[in-house]
């Protein structure tokens, strides 16, 4: 009776969307903390997981996912890289990027931003100036967990995407839809629910909208000004009609919480799900750091089907190994590692981002994560207090334990096993492991 | 035709620890020699991708009809420097590398090619390419994994993708993951640690191959398989002999393409990619610098496949995801379009111009290059070609396009 009531009140997908509580749905111990950590900090050292634990699940997403001043070593590490800010060199902005990611004490905002950076992405390979890409990447930390109008209005302005997507060659008689048909298809909508003609008219209220000297500028002289129809809504419509007539359609909701969700949680979520997600998505404004945070509470993130089951990308496997295991590799190496392994910041393939999940992972990619892990094995041998104090002891129990939560077959437990005393090759071998590519 | 059956993996990977000797033993001798571990004579794909929809009028140019002169006042190539192929149809300038082989008869021009129903799309367009599929949501996997999985079995390494480090979805769903290479220095396995890099090496493959493991982490440990069978194998090829190829993205694709090639290790599909070909403004001498790194590379390729006997065997692909619109835009550039014209080069080729010349009539910015000729009729007569069958590949019958003969 009480079971049929349930079921009755909450819907299976409301179901998978309530707070995981420790001890009626499961436990919440170490390894449910290093798999939320995993998620919004890339990986953790011991003391990390303990406090998550401590705090339980609700309130460890609330501290996770709330930004925090930098002080202290961060902050001095900030101050002293500031000099470096400025410079139009791919490598440096790169490194300090992974600077952020790897030092920052509460990395979920840049995180965030890795995440916007392949939904927006732009490439410096084709804007050509190294400082609009980096100026981007700051508007989508700043702006990335609030709601997603003003983003999206931010990017739509930004001089990088407007030098990416031939912004300056829209003009009010010869509209270029390249901005527009992206806008459609990869920012908001997704395919199939918007036309050729939305396309076009989308276009023509873009109009106007360019870059001079690296600063958005109205150029009303070349705005099109006139009537439009796109997505049903219609009359002198300019780029800001055009994007809140995108966020009014379910489909848009729908589109961006569809990507967070295979983001942060699985890559195989019910559509049921993805609707009541989608509409309080909408109801909530857009609200993405609401979003994010009810899913990263949610059983269906704790339960058995999240649980190492995204393909880490490069950026995040390095970052999450070198944060567990105290690790301060040198940055600049590390991007160009990165880039070897198909992620190069500032710099992804196409509009479209990085394909993600599988299409990481060839021979090739393999091989030079293996030999990532093995730089990082050296690493972590010639600091071993570091490690000590990261990862709580420099034994296969204890990398085991800290790297892959002990969730290791036999036969490769024994060969880590016979490496005892042997602190780079260990490293190397645990970071090699099928397991230690899943976050 | 793939290799001698019965023999395992590992006796291949020792038959073949000759390689660096045999890829620079003159073939006859080598053959002499019974040193091949798979048939030297397997026939070899080569698809090149002109990434971000190739300008398939300023290509292929239908320099004498005055609808193209009209819908391209800036962009259009003037007849006196078009290289002219035939009364109607003539070759971008900057292609001129190219002019050898179409003497020769082993460049062939199939035009108007494309999916049923075309998208403006670059993501779904390649998409359709990749697949062979024009169903929503494409198929996960692509046609020459597809055509790898047919291949595979016997020996060596059917399927590479060279010159970057992305997996195309073309080559996605073979049972064993294609390499993705810039180099060879790519699969060269360091070793940390103190028990000597051989012994980590195995260790590593032991640690990462290991029984008891599902999802996710089970096909990774099939993948790192994979990624160990290709490292013992290529390392092999170091200090091989080399031609003279182009610098660039794609001239460096294509000299490992070779390299692979000459080597003998059982290689039958290779993808490349050439990027940067989405003009929508200031085209004219971005494009003409593209194409002529396109056919610097290509006539490297067949000049090195030449200088080592690879060239009968050899067939090369040139698309790209769509054509693009009949008349330029106000930026000096072109938008997305639709049909466009397939180049095949090689000794199997049937040289010519093929298909209907490209009906340009219409006066909107919107018209464009028909599509009569779906792309998958040259897929059949690919893999008609490669001896592999198209059901395997193809979600229908396509009557191939009959380019491939040799």
């Amino acid at each position: 009776m009480t079971l049929l009531l349930a079921s009755a009140a909450f819907r299976p997908a409301e179901e998978a969307l309530l707070p995981w509580r420790a001890d009626v749905d499961g436990p919440f111990g170490p390894r449910e903390a290093a798999h939320l950590l995993r998620r919004t900090s890339c990986g953790s050292t011991l003391a990390e997981r303990r406090r998550v634990v401590e705090l339980g699940p609700q309130r460890a997403v609330a501290e996770l996912t709330t930004p925090c001043e930098p002080q202290g070593e961060y902050a001095a590490l900030l101050g002293a890289l500031a000099p470096l800010q400025g410079l139009e060199d791919l490598a440096v902005c790169q490194s300090l990027w992974l600077a952020r990611l790897l030092h920052d004490p509460r990395p979920f905002g840049d995180v965030l931003a890795l995440f916007w950076h392949g939904h927006f992405a732009t490439s410096v390979a084709k804007v050509g100036r190294m400082q609009l890409l980096v100026r981007q990447v700051e508007a989508l930390r700043a702006l990335g967990r609030g709601p997603f109008l003003p983003l999206l209005a931010a990017v739509a302005r930004d001089p990088a995407m407007i030098a990416w997507l031939d912004g300056n060659g829209n003009r009010r008689h010869h509209p270029n839809e390249n901005f527009a048909r992206e806008l459609l298809e990869l920012f908001t909508l997704g395919r199939g629910s918007y036309d050729e003609r939305d396309v076009r008219e989308a276009a023509r209220a873009f109009t106007g909208w360019h870059e001079r000297d690296g600063q958005f500028r109205f150029v009303p002289a070349e705005h099109d000004d006139g009537n439009k129809q796109v997505l049903g809504s219609s009359g002198a419509l300019d780029g800001d009609d055009v994007l809140a007539a995108c966020l009014a359609r379910p489909e848009c909701a729908r589109h961006l919480a569809g990507r967070l969700f295979r983001h942060f949680v699985h890559g195989n979520p019910e559509p049921e799900l993805l609707e009541v997600l989608a509409v309080r998505y909408r109801e909530s404004g857009y609200d993405t750091l609401a979003l994010l945070r009810e899913l990263l509470c949610s059983r269906e993130f704790h339960g058995p089907r999240a649980r190492r089951a995204l393909v880490a990308g490069p950026v995040a496997f390095a970052v999450g190994a070198a944060r567990t295991l105290g690790l301060l590799p040198d940055c600049r190496e590390l991007a160009d590692r990165l880039a070897g392994l198909g992620q190069s910041l500032y710099a992804p393939p196409g509009v479209k981002g990085w394909d993600g999940g599988r299409a990481w992972i060839n021979p090739v990619t393999i091989i030079g994560r293996m030999n990532l892990a093995a730089s990082f094995g050296r690493l972590a041998a010639e600091r071993p207090s570091a490690l000590e104090a990261a990862a709580g002891g420099d034994d296969a129990t204890a990398l085991l334990g800290a790297l892959l939560d002990d969730d290791v077959p036999d036969g490769a437990r024994r060969e880590l096993f016979a490496l005892r005393g042997d602190v780079a090759g260990l490293v190397q071998a645990v970071l090699s492991l099928p397991e230690a590519q899943l976050a | 035709m793939t290799g001698a059956p019965g023999l395992s993996r590992r006796d291949l990977l020792i038959s073949s620890a000759s390689l660096p000797a045999l890829a620079a033993l003159p073939r006859p001798l080598a053959r002499a020699a019974g040193l091949l571990p798979v048939d030297p004579a397997g026939r070899v794909l080569v698809v090149v991708q002109l990434t971000g929809g190739n300008d398939g009028l300023n290509t292929v140019v239908p320099f004498a009809d005055d609808d193209y002169h009209r819908a391209r006042p800036v962009l259009a190539v003037p007849p006196a420097q078009a290289l002219r192929l035939t009364d109607d149809t003539a070759l971008h300038p900057a292609l001129a590398p190219l002019l050898p082989l179409w003497d020769e008869g082993r460049l062939a021009v199939l035009r108007g090619v494309g999916p049923p129903r075309p998208d403006r799309s670059h993501f779904r367009s390649m998409e359709m390419w990749h697949t062979a599929s024009t169903d929503e949501p494409a198929p996960a996997t692509g046609w020459l994994g597809a055509v790898s999985r047919e291949l595979e079995g016997a020996a060596g390494l059917p399927a590479v993708r060279a010159g970057g480090r992305d997996l195309p979805l073309a080559l996605a769903g073979a049972r064993t993951q294609a390499p993705a290479l810039v180099g060879l220095d790519d699969v060269l396995i360091e070793a940390a640690g103190r028990g000597g890099a051989a012994a980590q090496r195995e260790r590593l493959r032991c640690a990462c191959c290991a029984g008891g493991r599902a999802g996710e982490a089970a096909w990774l440990a099939d993948a790192a398989g994979d990624a160990f069978d290709c490292a013992e194998r290529l390392a092999l090829l170091r200090g091989a002999a080399r031609g003279t190829f182009p610098g660039g993205e794609l001239g460096r694709a294509l000299e490992l393409v070779a390299l692979l090639l000459g080597a003998r290790v059982g290689l039958r599909v290779a993808c490349v990619t050439h990027d940067g070909y989405d003009t929508h403004a200031r085209q004219q001498a971005g494009h003409a610098a593209l194409l002529r790194d396109l056919s610097a590379a290509l006539s490297a390729f067949d000049g090195q496949l030449t200088a080592q006997g690879d060239r009968a065997r050899v067939a090369v692909m040139v698309f790209s995801e769509f054509g693009r619109r009949v008349r330029e835009n106000a930026s000096g550039g072109t938008d997305h379009g639709a049909g466009n014209p397939l180049l095949l080069l090689g000794e199997p080729v049937a040289g010519g111009v093929h298909g209907a010349p490209p009906d340009l009539r219409g006066d909107d910015d919107e018209h464009d290059v028909p599509v009569t000729i779906d792309f998958r009729r040259m897929y059949a007569a690919a893999l008609e070609w490669l001896g592999v069958p198209s059901a395997a590949v193809l979600p229908d019958h396509f009557a191939p396009v009959p380019l491939l003969t040799g």
